[in-house]
């Protein structure tokens, strides 16, 4: 009796093991390829170069030592490349995600209008970001001479005036950042006890205390998830850049996600092994940050208490 | 006396609150209304005359000048004359129905191996004990947060080498991974389920894909139904991966950037250009209509904890 079960358990056990392959198999296999071996390849160009007959030859840390150098210019694009992603992300930080937090917070609460707004905020997905981008080009280029038109107000033309360029890129960034987020925020906000809610409210507790006190700390993990993703993503984004100047874009507007992507696509192979060891040095400096800030807010999360 | 100063302060605090609330309920809908400005502003151009335009950017079109015209024109001259298939080694032409077709099957090939692999693989993690299963529920946190940056080059290299590159079907086949954001996401809401169901079923001598495909999928649909839309959306909306890995499969968004890049030599006046953008954002605008009731429910992300 004992060995039919026995023989039985292990015929149940093949069975899920092989249904676990089955599941497993391409997403580990997809995964190698296109994660593992396309880094590996990356981490192994970084140290070569294209020569003069188009073949790849090993070139020690050359490509290093020339992101390094430029990295240490101040005239050189890479540095105001890196200057401007790391301002992107600190001002969507400041900026970005209270007012993320409150909207999603005023939607939470189902006050009138709230609907229309999470359905409008969604426009930049639906319609592509790729329209919004452009028709905002043109919306910006028709500006100055509306305002000059209706008011005598002469204002500089804002998509090429190097005082303004980053401004515009940046608010682009901003103004139509919100989509993602005020699908993920209510929702989950959504999820939290409502006895709680009731019982704080019972007990005069204001809107700003319950969004203080109870909200914010119920949806830490998901706060966290978006601050600690969003370095990741910083370095890498190219913003609205290449959609509004191309491949022509100004260079206040420069960041490390259209450096890169104007580098190989434009620029074609000759550039890849830079930006691979690039692509390393970003890693470099990014990681401690990433893990030192994700340590930290998994210290102060107050959902462990 | 106390009561009394309590009562006040509650009242105060309630009085600001309601203050702050309502400014940030003002401070929505101006950014709403920034929203649908561009959409409408849009629309109206795009019923103009080149001169028009010029003169007038802000207005209605002049009175018999509605160029009602430009939807067809657009229509017609979103065309991708010319383009070499490496495949058959042949020149194609893409009309606006044929990149519309390449956008249908680049879209739903996509959002459905997308979905389906990220789906199978948060089954599998977050359902089942096995060896391995801390390991790659921590891969796939990290390669969340692990910033990978640079490796355009050698992905362009891989694919070229596997004979990828420039293959929709095998980039669809492809591109996506178990991994990312919605696998936390699915992994979350698969957690929250409970397993009796599935003992249940195993008692009545259902095998595991019954479990998973006649117990679980039909509960996890809401979820799965509004990934699926989104990234149908976001992969209609592509154009930067047909610039980058097909070049020779253009898609529509990919064709209205190429229509806008081409504007000046190609002589098209900017309402025509506005049109051509209405042209690409009907379909995803009409899908939305119908699916945001899903959408704007079902999904919510957790933590990141390994």
């Amino acid at each position: 009796m004992e060995g039919v079960l026995k023989a039985r358990k292990k015929k149940a056990d093949w069975k899920q093991g092989l249904f676990l392959i089955s599941l497993l198999a391409y997403p580990i296999l997809q995964f190698i390829i296109f994660y593992v071996i396309v880094n590996a390849q990356s981490i192994l160009l970084a140290f070569q170069t294209l020569n003069k007959d188009f073949e790849w030859t090993w070139s020690g840390l050359s490509n290093f030592q020339a992101v390094w150098t430029d990295f240490c210019d101040s005239e050189a694009l890479l540095q105001t490349s890196f200057f401007n992603a790391i301002r992107n992300y600190l001002i969507s930080s400041v900026l970005s995600y209270p007012l993320t937090i409150l909207f999603a917070y005023v939607v939470y609460r189902g006050f009138r209008g709230v609907k229309a707004f999470r359905i409008i905020v969604m426009i930049p997905s639906i319609v592509s970001g790729m329209i919004m981008g452009l028709v905002f080009k043109r919306f910006v280029y028709a500006m100055p001479n509306m305002l000059e038109k209706a008011f005598g107000l002469v204002i500089p033309d804002l998509m090429s005036d190097p005082d303004t360029v980053y401004g515009v890129s940046l608010f682009y960034s901003l103004w139509t950042g919100f989509a993602g987020a005020m699908l993920i925020y209510p929702n989950t906000m959504n999820g939290i006890d409502k006895e709680i809610i009731e019982s704080a409210r019972l007990d005069g507790c204001t809107s700003l205390q319950e969004l203080w006190h109870i909200v914010l700390p119920m949806i830490f993990p998901t706060l966290t998830t978006y601050l600690v993703t969003g370095i990741s993503g910083f370095l890498s984004n190219a913003g609205p850049v290449f959609l509004i100047w191309n491949y022509d874009a100004p260079t206040p507007v420069y960041n490390v996600g259209y450096f890169i992507f104007r580098r190989i696509m434009y620029d074609g192979a000759v550039w890849y092994g830079y930006v691979a060891a690039l692509g390393l040095f970003c890693t470099f400096i990014s990681i401690p940050i990433t893990f030192g800030l994700k340590a930290f807010l998994e210290k102060v999360d107050p959902t462990n208490d | 006396m106390i009561k009394q100063v309590r009562e006040r302060k509650i009242e105060t605090k309630s009085v600001v609150s309601a203050v702050v609330l309502g400014t940030i309920g003002v401070i929505m809908a101006v950014f709403a209304l920034s929203l649908v400005v561009p959409i409408v502003w849009m629309l109206i151009n795009s019923l103009k005359d080149d001169y028009d335009y010029l003169m007038n950017p802000f207005g209605l079109p002049s009175e018999g000048y509605w160029m009602w015209s430009n939807y067809p024109y657009a229509f017609e001259a979103l065309k991708i004359k010319d383009v070499w298939q490496p495949h058959t080694h042949k020149l194609v032409t893409f009309d606006y129905w044929g990149m519309f077709y390449n956008s249908a099957v680049f879209a739903l090939g996509t959002a459905f191996m997308g979905v389906f692999a990220q789906f199978i693989t948060a089954y599998a993690v977050s359902k089942y004990d096995f060896p391995c299963k801390k390991l790659i529920y921590n891969t796939a946190i990290l390669t969340m947060i692990i910033p990978v940056v640079g490796t355009l080059g050698a992905s362009l290299q891989v694919r070229k080498v596997l004979g990828i590159y420039d293959n929709m079907l095998l980039h669809i086949l492809t591109a996506s991974g178990g991994f990312g954001f919605n696998f936390v996401l699915l992994y979350n809401a698969l957690k929250a389920l409970s397993w009796s169901y599935a003992e249940a079923a195993f008692m009545d001598g259902a095998g595991h894909y019954t479990v998973m495909f006649k117990i679980f999928l039909p509960m996890m649909f809401p979820i799965l139904f509004s990934l699926f839309v989104l990234s149908f959306i976001g992969s209609w909306n592509d154009y930067s991966t047909i610039l980058t890995y097909l070049p020779s499969t253009p898609n529509l968004a990919y064709g209205v950037y190429y229509f806008e890049q081409s504007a000046t030599s190609k002589r098209h006046t900017d309402p025509q250009v506005l049109a051509a953008f209405v042209w690409l954002a009907v379909p995803t605008s009409l899908l939305w209509v119908i699916a945001q009731k899903w959408l704007l429910n079902s999904l919510t992300m957790g933590g990141l904890k390994g």
